[in-house]
């Protein structure tokens, strides 16, 4: 994506991203709802006019050469949409793309994330619902599959599934776009991540950056007057509410950096 | 894939392609069931008795080229079929054409449709192709309910099923027209209740204005913008003549509002 940016009106969904996700990784996109992150899965997949530049996959142009582009990409869509008057199998099999492999990494799928084919999806549970959006989207043999917030709505077990099904593409080669906004999944399954807030790309970094520069939030309280300014810089507070009794703080870097000046005190992270 | 979401249609609609041609059928089977009682009632001379407009409205030039004793029975079903067959195929049409991109808006699938390999041009010539078949499958089912009820309670008529298989031809161009007017709106929209709403309320204008242009003297050009006017099914029932020009113009009318459905669907941000 060079420079790619969508407004809606007056609206900036999306200003100026410029991002590559390499061959063979699993990038996260994370952000708060409305950052964008479903408006740049759209762009990628030809549903918006990009209002400027555009976007590529594997050397196609996502909106002119729209088909093309598709035919490497498979996609999760963050809402389940559904054809409730049908099978599971029968709504897999519509939306399936063309492909000599595609029935048996279905048969897989169904498999790992416990999912009977023959149900009919009106009678299936939102997290069943999720399951079958999944299959639909993971069961094409294709080296880009582009998930919106995949796990939403899934139990535990099954997103522990869902994270070895995704290492297990990663170890094949395949590329995975993935957006959320939960920070401890990207964590556990990205290899880097990009940060979008309000329509902008502020960040991409690993994972392991992510982690160690991780902002944490204390609530500290002291019993005594606090400390002085220079106590606080030292324990790499970035920015400090004084307050006669109470002191707000955020530090920045590992867990263990707590600050053990006060005498008693609660504490946040 | 196109072949897929081709036979997706007439699976997601088959309940309304039933629906609407068991009412066809039955208003087919009521009409001509109803004739042997209307006969009685001296309907010949209940036409002449019109306003010359009114009688040009449920006839056309037809009235006046045939001696009405003998004709009574065809000048009766295209007075019949001037009003409800082309009501109840408008509204099919509309439904249908609005629906090839707004349901799946709707319930969201477009997304995953879209998202598949699938060119817009692809999408929505495999659901407009769908549109062609279902309107058709309905016009058949007519025919044959026609065919017996004509067989019941039609005997001795001249007319043969050739002349009323080419009126459903009529009837059945007349839905695609329909049918692409819904389109046009559908992919404008976007939402199935406003789509539905305009074109509905596009054809209800052009019904009205058909009437009108026919009564008031002096407008009749305006006519030529309405669906209904290239509809006149007693010419058919009644003259035996198919309106060439008309299925003509109802072919282009259908063709050029599916392009235009088309020029719109390719632009659109599918954003919701």
């Amino acid at each position: 994506m060079h420079a790619l940016s969508k407004s809606f009106g007056d609206v900036h969904a999306l200003r100026d991203l410029d991002l590559d996700v390499r061959p063979g990784e699993i990038f996260g996109f994370l952000g708060p709802n409305g950052a964008g992150k479903t408006t740049t899965i759209r762009l990628l997949l030809g549903l918006l006019r990009p209002t400027a530049v555009a976007a590529w996959i594997l050397g196609f142009n996502a909106h002119t050469q729209g088909p093309r582009a598709r035919r490497a990409v498979s996609c999760v869509p963050s809402e389940d949409a559904l054809y409730d008057f049908m099978s599971v199998a029968a709504y897999l099999e519509t939306v399936a793309p063309p492909g000599p492999s595609v029935q048996r990494r279905r048969a897989g799928l169904l498999e790992r994330l416990d999912l009977d084919p023959d149900r009919r999806i009106k009678a299936l549970s939102q997290g069943n619902r999720r399951k079958v959006a999944l299959v639909a989207g993971l069961q094409a043999d294709t080296p880009v599959y582009l998930l919106d917030e995949p796990t939403a709505a899934l139990d535990p077990l099954i997103q522990q599934e869902f994270n070895r099904t995704m290492r297990d593409y990663r170890a094949e080669g395949r590329t995975v776009f993935m957006s959320t906004h939960v920070l401890s999944e990207a964590e556990a399954l990205c290899d880097r991540v990009g940060i979008l807030r309000a329509g902008s790309l502020v960040a991409v970094e690993s994972v392991a950056e992510l982690k160690r520069a991780r902002v944490r939030r204390l609530v500290v309280r002291f019993v005594h007057p606090a400390p002085p300014d220079a106590a606080f810089r030292d324990a790499r507070v970035a920015r400090r509410n004084a307050h006669a009794t109470r002191s707000r703080s955020r530090s920045q870097g590992p867990s263990t950096r707590r600050s053990r000046r006060s005498r008693s005190s609660t504490s946040r992270t | 894939m196109t072949r897929r979401l081709f036979w997706l249609t007439l699976r997601t609609r088959r309940t309304a392609i039933l629906a609407f041609s068991a009412v066809m059928g039955l208003c087919a089977l009521a009409v001509i069931g109803l004739w042997p009682t209307t006969k009685a009632l001296n309907f010949a001379a209940y036409l002449e008795g019109l306003p010359p407009a009114v009688r040009a409205l449920f006839l056309g030039d037809a009235f006046g080229n045939v001696e009405v004793e003998r004709s009574a029975f065809f000048q009766y079903l295209g007075v019949e079929y001037a009003t409800w067959a082309p009501m109840v195929m408008a509204y099919f049409g509309v439904w249908f054409g609005a629906g090839i991109v707004t349901r799946d808006f709707d319930r969201r699938t477009l997304l995953v449709l879209l998202a598949l390999p699938v060119g817009r041009l692809r999408y929505l010539s495999a659901r407009g192709a769908a549109v062609v078949v279902a309107a058709a499958l309905v016009a058949a089912f007519t025919i044959v309910a026609f065919g017996v009820a004509l067989s019941i309670w039609g005997g001795g008529e001249p007319r043969t099923l050739g002349d009323v298989a080419l009126l459903h031809v009529q009837l059945w161009l007349f839905t695609l027209a329909s049918g692409g007017l819904g389109a046009l709106c559908g992919a404008l929209l976007l939402e199935p209740g406003r789509a539905y709403g305009v074109a509905a309320a596009l054809l209800a204008a052009m019904f009205l204005l058909s009437l009108v242009t026919r009564v008031i003297a002096g407008v009749e050009g305006l006519g030529y913008v309405s669906f209904f006017t290239y509809w006149r099914p007693a010419a058919q029932l009644v003259l035996g003549a198919f309106l060439w020009r008309d299925a003509l113009v109802l072919i282009g009318v259908a063709l050029v509002l599916f392009a235009a459905a088309l020029a719109v669907f390719r632009r659109r941000d599918i954003a919701a």
